[in-house]
């Protein structure tokens, strides 16, 4: 059976292998650098980011307390700070930021925090079937009833219906291991 | 949550209203009732919001590069490597009895290393043990690296290896900035062992992992990681 996150954390003090840190970095670095990406919107200062997060993990893994927190919650901790530090080197040199007010830490949260929900959004819909994400699509990006996409797609219209159903429901319950709370 | 036998199907377009009127009315007044679609058109309900929170061109979300991954894991080796010296401080405060046993054992152990369990003379700066990182579990490596004048020779004993296909392998060694320097191919026998001595453009501290790899013919490219481990120096 696989380590928790938490046994993994536990573990990082005493592994000279490198073999926990791989393994918590084969669970989270995907959602980091997408939030991370969606945050920054630089493709390179985010791989800093997380390259970061993991070295601060390291370093501090005895200063976890899985009472407090799940290690998701941590890392995604560790990681809006080193978001916010990020903005702040890219703000003072000149030429690289567009000029913008000084965000409250709240404007700051929020922004964050929908950060992060896009990236959740966008990894759920990439793990539904082609066919799942084809109807959620047409259906509600494209505006489209599920009688047109019958026509338009030449699938029966019980099909069409039983198929949005079934996206909708796994969408659910992609979002639900992936705690978003919305 | 159990579906509605009648109207379990219609449920999804009437979250997304994408039903026909008449339908979308019906299914109002049914879900104010049903004790299966009421609760399951509220769990299903926030999705639309959701999915307004994305532009479509965001799916898939972008993945970051595998070298990344190898950056952050040979920054821990280092720091690791690094955290470790100070432990030879220790010994030389030991009684002088422990420290004549312990000179004894480390004697022992570098005749060992330097003359190897085959008899051949080794003068190995450092070693890895190699553990299987893809699908291949039952794999594992031991390579020991020697200083020479091309750079560095590795000696590498594996076993494990799939033999399929007649696979050829690639040893590499990960530099610091994250560049991959390849050691050179070689093949298994047909009981998945390998014995192999391999020459990298790599000098001792340049690099901390070693890897292999499936071979795929490519020059700059490499194939999938099967065993990976980080050098002891």
């Amino acid at each position: 059976m696989a380590p928790s996150d938490a046994t993994l954390v536990e573990r990082l003090p005493s592994d000279d292998s490198g073999d926990e840190l791989r393994e918590l970095y084969r669970r989270y670095s995907g959602e980091l650098f997408g939030f991370a990406c969606n945050a920054l919107s630089d493709r390179e200062l985010a791989e800093e980011v997380v390259q970061d997060v993991f070295a601060r993990a390291w370093r501090h893994a005895e200063d976890y307390d899985s009472k407090r927190a799940s290690v998701r919650t941590w890392l995604y901790t560790i990681a809006r700070n080193r978001i916010v530090d990020a903005r702040r080197r890219a703000a003072v040199r000149p030429g690289l930021a567009p000029e913008t007010e000084q965000e409250s830490p709240a404007d700051v949260d929020r922004e964050l925090e929908h950060a992060v929900l896009r990236w959740q959004v966008a990894a759920a819909l990439a793990r539904l079937s082609p066919e799942h994400r084809e109807v959620i699509r047409l259906a509600h990006y494209g505006g489209l009833t599920l009688r047109e996409i019958s026509e338009q797609k030449g699938i029966p219209l019980g099909t069409v219906k039983s198929r949005t159903s079934y996206a909708l429901r796994t969408l659910r319950l992609i979002l639900d291991e992936m705690e978003v709370r919305a | 949550m159990t579906a509605c036998p009648t109207h379990g199907a219609l449920l999804g377009g009437y979250v997304l209203g994408s039903l026909e009127p008449a339908e979308m009315d019906e299914m109002r007044r049914h879900v104010a009732d049903c004790p299966y679609c009421g609760p399951e058109a509220r769990a299903l309900g926030v999705l639309p919001t959701l999915l307004d929170s994305i532009d479509l061109a965001e799916v898939p979300p972008p993945t970051l590069p595998t070298s990344v991954e190898e950056a952050v894991l040979d920054r821990f080796t280092r720091e690791r490597a690094s955290q470790r010296r100070p432990r030879r401080r220790f010994s030389l405060r030991l009684p002088r009895v422990a420290a004549a046993g312990v000179a004894c054992v480390a004697a022992v152990v570098i005749a060992l290393l330097v003359v190897g369990g085959d008899g051949e003379v080794s003068h190995a700066y450092a070693s890895a043990k190699l553990a299987p990182v893809g699908h291949v579990q039952k794999a594992s490596a031991v390579a020991w690296a020697e200083d020479v004048p091309a750079g560095t020779r590795v000696r590498l004993r594996a076993r494990g290896l799939p033999t399929s296909g007649k696979a050829t392998y690639e040893l590499w060694c990960i530099r610091s900035d994250g560049r991959w320097i390849s050691g050179g191919t070689f093949r298994a026998a047909a009981d998945g062992r390998a014995e192999a001595m391999l020459t990298a453009g790599v000098r001792p501290g340049d690099y901390h992992v070693m890897v292999v790899t499936r071979h795929t013919g490519g020059e700059a490219d490499h194939g999938p990681a099967l065993l990976r481990g980080a050098l002891r120096y």
